[in-house]
């Protein structure tokens, strides 16, 4: 029997080439989608979960307010972890890891300079899953100027000679002893590396200040033990450990301190949960959107429903086709529980055919789709058996209503030749055509209102001028000579104006958290302010504008101890007229606990964040002029506004001249604005993985209406050829035809377009500066989906409307 | 074998009510050759649908096999079709995926047959019909004589108690109506019981009695003087 039946259904599948075609292609289209999504969506998910502890780990976050001051961070302090091992016997092992800089690195005569040089503790190996290749994970950290690095750097600085042992010199300062060769961290990790050092290296690791916040700290919970019940008693540590601090920098007890609103909370964050679910500041690498990969996941299924659909419309409308078959297999004796398991097992054949034609398509398509969403996706061997499983449900899905349509036939119906489902069911395949439509038309909506969102935050007027700068990296590596490189760079016509700073827009590496106090009319208030250093050339070279007073000068000696704000750091103090009033700073310089800065001017409000974030409180210094003491005498950053024209002589120059002061140290550098737009790297990936949604949408839904319209138009041959020789003409025809399909696109587009908006709004409410929505987003969208559903219909309709009409009556 | 009792069928629309059959008393006995006879419109298809359990009486008695069937539901009437009645139709209705051979094997596939067997039976059936030699072929690729041949294999494969044809010879020439109507005498002749529709008095007379319908009622019935049993 079941050979009869696959028999049978390969054999209509050849007779009705077009059907089959569109069927398998379209559920084929479908099933690829799906597969990528869902790969993609696994990948995200799957973040850190190659530790063995990875479901006891925590990381302990810190969340504060000050003011009208909110902090969110993934990093705690020194002492938090020690302290916690002891204090909580639930706490069975913990680790801290920093990120340590760029340095530059020497072995023998080969100089790099380094962008993932990490601190960790010795124990680092006991809370993560590091493979090690040479080397004790034992004792590879526990001394000082030791450091673990991976197979790739160990292949770049040694070749094939043994890498344990060597020393490299960092910064021309220090000397670290290679004691270990690991793995790289795949990566579906929340944070790499390529250098470990062990921390007791440096001092900070000691450091038992409560209040300064720079390491990531992993505890190791108990296996059973609940995180939320250790998180109900962080409160009680704050007060222990915190609280004297608060006290001793701020001059409030910390009842004072909470009952004017401030708050300083530690919270544990599931090590799994961080790639996805923390969005915090100082993440180490740029987060997931857990929302949107929950999103991606529905739409997958729903792209995965449009092709099911095309198999039920589709064998729905064919059903006249088999209806006489299935009258003569019930007249033989055949009962409708078998023919609902034919058509059933037909089903679920097609939904074979089409899942190995995806999993080739994906096959060949995942090294492009990687390169396109910029996630490492892999298809492994073990996925296949999975994925066929779904062949089963898919197919029942897809062949279930066609099934216990068709079995329903009355047989002495069907073999007159009248009653098949052909007519009655239309309303179902019109309500489906609508659905397919309809999520289709959501979906173009969605796709031109991320574009447009993207095109008004990298037009939108960033407070700055993005175009035409240079940045040089890394550029405190030349520290000392860094105001003769400046000179240098300046010789050059094209190099317009210079300007070195510790941070630059779109770059959180070199900025502090730091909290400053002022007096305001309700007496002085602390707030957290984003600080870094910069020279007198800054406001000039990122074009920034003053709302007030003025920006550093040369002419103003007294500059080092000015500050500049911004006006959302204005805003937050609640200060009115900030010029000429004094900023308190705790930072200490020189081992003074308050330090009094002047306030001599306010830029107006610049993005240094992305510009869909918002934008945040900032503080200004004046760095050294070289000689200076307590304070930064260079950044890191050399930001040159070139002309124009002269680009390409220009960063010639520069390269000369950083050769002239770094020797063999290779110049880095990057082209402002192309960085800049790195920082839009999720929002653009949403964008391109909805766009190939709305086209994968779209074009499944087009193949079910060519399906559909191929249908009609068989179906209506004699009506056409009555009409045709009662007089219509062939445009006559094909409005007729046309109709129908242009009335189930306006259902679609009055369904889709609240659905698109209210989905759409909410999508922009996390952007901080966000677009108004357009109406001609949604009449766009309306009109490119009518008009591929009507070019679709066109070619059958035009088809049915110039046939000879003497043919077509004989036919019927 | 077959016995009716005020066997009524009407049919209902909306706006309409018909009656296709009124009041048919009909009493076929094993091993006859019944010929239907009657205008377009009385009744005569919707009596053989009613006969070969295709479709329930709205009311009377039937009795098949001195079973009362009038109430079967649908499945039971499928069980009951597969295991006594064989059906020929006016247009054939094999099934055109299949191939000749897979088109009579099917009766015997729901009667669940064994493979070697069904080869066997479907083979020997194939031959006796004259079309053996045509048994891969598919239905499009045969004459509409050989077409109708194979369909009287499909109806004869399972052995069935009772052939029901309606109009067999109604899409055939005359030289090839011939051969399927001695085909059907020779089936009688070796104890199938037959119940033929035909609009041909020619080949109604190949039946031992002729039933004319009017208006779904029996109109008259008389015997063709040929009677075997």
């Amino acid at each position: 029997m079941w050979l009869s039946y696959i028999k049978i259904a390969f054999r209509s599948l050849i007779k009705q080439r077009l059907y089959a075609f569109i069927n398998i292609a379209g559920l084929a289209i479908g099933v690829t989608t799906c597969v990528l999504i869902l790969m993609y969506v696994r990948y995200e998910h799957s973040y850190d979960e190659f530790n063995p502890l990875a479901e006891q780990i925590y990381r302990l976050d810190l969340q504060g307010k000050m003011g009208d001051n909110e902090f969110t961070m993934g990093l705690s302090c020194a002492p938090a972890g020690p302290t916690m091992l002891d204090d909580y016997p639930e706490v069975i092992n913990y680790t801290r890891i920093r990120h340590t800089g760029f340095p530059v690195l020497r072995y023998e005569d080969k100089v790099f300079s380094e962008e993932q040089w990490w601190q960790a503790d010795s124990n680092v190996f006991e809370v993560f899953e590091i493979p090690f290749v040479l080397g004790d994970p034992t004792t590879a950290l526990t001394q000082p100027f030791s450091v673990v690095i991976t197979e790739r750097m160990a292949q770049k600085y040694f070749g094939n000679e043994d890498p344990i042992g060597k020393i490299f010199n960092s910064d021309n300062r220090s000397d670290f002893n290679v004691t270990g060769v690991v793995k790289e961290l795949p990566s579906n990790s929340h944070w790499h590396f390529d250098f470990l050092s062990a921390m007791a290296t440096y001092g900070d690791s000691r450091n038992t200040i409560w209040v300064n916040n720079n390491f990531h700290t992993y505890l190791v919970l108990q296996e059973g033990s609940d995180y939320r019940q250790l998180d109900e008693k962080l409160p009680a540590l704050v007060r222990k450990y915190v609280g004297p601090q608060v006290e001793q920098f701020l001059g409030v007890t910390m009842d004072q301190f909470e009952e004017r609103g401030d708050a300083y909370r530690l919270f544990l964050t599931p090590l799994v949960d961080i790639h996805l679910n923390s969005h915090h500041d100082d993440e180490i690498e740029v987060s997931g959107d857990g929302e949107t990969v929950r999103i991606f996941g529905y739409i997958a299924i729903f792209i995965l429903l449009l092709a099911c659909i095309n198999y039920m419309n589709l064998s729905t409308a064919r059903s006249m086709s088999r209806a006489r078959e299935i009258g003569i297999r019930k007249t033989v004796g055949s009962k409708r529980g078998q023919i609902i398991f034919q058509f059933l097992a037909e089903s679920i054949f097609v939904t074979f055919i089409s899942f190995s034609l995806a999993l080739l398509i994906v096959v060949i398509i995942l090294p492009w789709f990687s390169i396109f969403i910029d996630t490492p996706l892999k298809l492994e061997w073990a996925d296949v058996p999975f994925i066929y499983l779904w062949v089963i449900p898919v197919g029942l899905l897809a062949g279930s209503y066609p099934a216990f349509l068709l079995s329903s036939f009355n047989p002495v119906k069907v073999l007159k030749g009248n009653g098949s489902a052909g007519s009655g069911s239309s309303w179902l395949r019109n309500g489906l055509v609508i659905f397919q439509f309809s999520v289709s038309i959501t979906l173009l909506i969605g796709t031109m209102i991320i574009r447009d969102q993207m095109n008004y935050l990298q037009t939108k007027d960033l407070g700055l001028n993005p175009d035409n700068l240079i940045i040089v990296k890394k550029t405190d590596d030349i520290g000392r000579t860094i105001q003769g490189f400046k000179s240098a760079v300046r010789e050059d016509p094209g190099a317009l104006i210079v300007s070195n700073s510790t941070a630059i827009p779109g770059n959180n590496d070199g900025v502090n958290h730091n909290v400053y106090g002022m007096v305001n009319e309700e007496g002085e208030a602390m707030r957290l302010l984003a600080s870094f250093w910069v020279d007198h050339d800054y406001a000039d070279v990122y074009e920034l504008s003053m709302q007030a007073g003025r920006f550093f000068s040369r002419e103003w000696g007294t500059d080092t101890n000015a500050v500049v704000l911004n006006e959302a750091a204005v805003k937050i103090f609640g200060i009115t007229d900030p010029i000429g009033k004094e900023l308190i700073t705790f930072a200490g310089r020189g081992g003074a606990d308050r330090t009094l800065l002047k306030v001599i001017g306010v830029v107006k409000d610049y993005h240094f964040d992305a510009p869909q974030q918002q934008i945040i409180p900032m503080a200004m210094h004046l760095m050294g002029d070289g000689n200076a003491r307590f304070i930064p005498n260079w950044g890191k950053f050399v930001t040159v506004r070139v002309d124009p024209d002269q680009t390409m002589s220009t960063l010639s120059h520069i390269e000369v001249s950083w050769k002239q002061f770094a020797n063999e140290q290779a110049l880095e550098y990057d082209h402002f604005d192309q960085y800049y737009a790195q920082l839009f790297r999720t929002e653009r990936q949403s964008g391109n993985i909805v766009f190939l949604f709305a086209v994968l949408a779209i074009f499944i839904a087009a193949l079910g209406l060519l399906g559909l319209a191929a249908f009609t138009a068989q179906k209506r041959t004699k009506e056409i050829g009555i009409r045709k020789v009662l007089g219509a003409s062939v445009p006559n025809i094909l409005v007729l035809l046309s109709k129908d399909t242009l009335k189930l696109m306006f259902l679609s587009i009055i369904i889709a377009v609240p659905v698109a908006n209210y989905a759409m709004q909410r999508w922009l409410e996390n952007f901080a500066y966000r677009i108004d929505v357009s109406i001609l987003v949604f009449i766009g969208s309306a009109l490119i989906a009518s008009s591929i559903a009507i070019l679709t219909v066109a070619w059958q309709s035009y088809q049915a409307a110039v046939a000879d009409p003497v043919k077509s009556l004989r036919y019927e | 074998m077959i016995k009716t009792d005020g066997l009524t069928k009407v049919f209902r629309t909306e706006e309409i009510e018909t009656t296709a059959l009124n009041q048919i008393d009909l009493n076929i006995k094993e091993g006859e050759f019944v010929s239907i006879m009657g205008p377009s419109g009385c009744g005569k298809s919707t009596l053989m649908n009613v006969l070969g359990l295709l479709d329930n009486p709205s009311s009377g008695k039937f009795y098949f096999l001195d079973e009362e069937v009038s109430g079967y539901s649908e499945s039971q009437r499928a069980d009951f079709r597969k295991a006594n009645i064989g059906f020929v139709f006016q247009s054939f209705n094999l099934i055109d995926e299949l191939s000749v051979y897979e088109n009579v094997e099917l009766p015997l596939l729901y009667l669940g047959v064994p493979a070697g067997e069904r080869k066997t039976r479907v083979m020997d059936m194939l031959e006796r019909m004259g079309v053996g030699h045509r048994h891969s072929h598919f239905p499009q690729q045969l004459s509409g004589g050989q077409q109708q041949r194979v369909a009287v294999s499909r109806a004869l494969i399972t052995n069935p108690k009772i052939v029901l044809a309606d109009e067999p010879t109604g899409n055939l020439d005359s030289k090839h109506g011939d051969e399927v109507m001695g085909l059907l005498k020779d089936l009688n002749q070796q104890g199938t019981t037959i119940v033929m529709v035909t609009h041909s008095p020619a080949y109604a007379a190949y039946g031992n009695r002729t039933v004319n319908l009017f208006d779904g009622k029996i109109a008259d019935e008389q015997l063709n003087g040929n009677f075997h049993v």
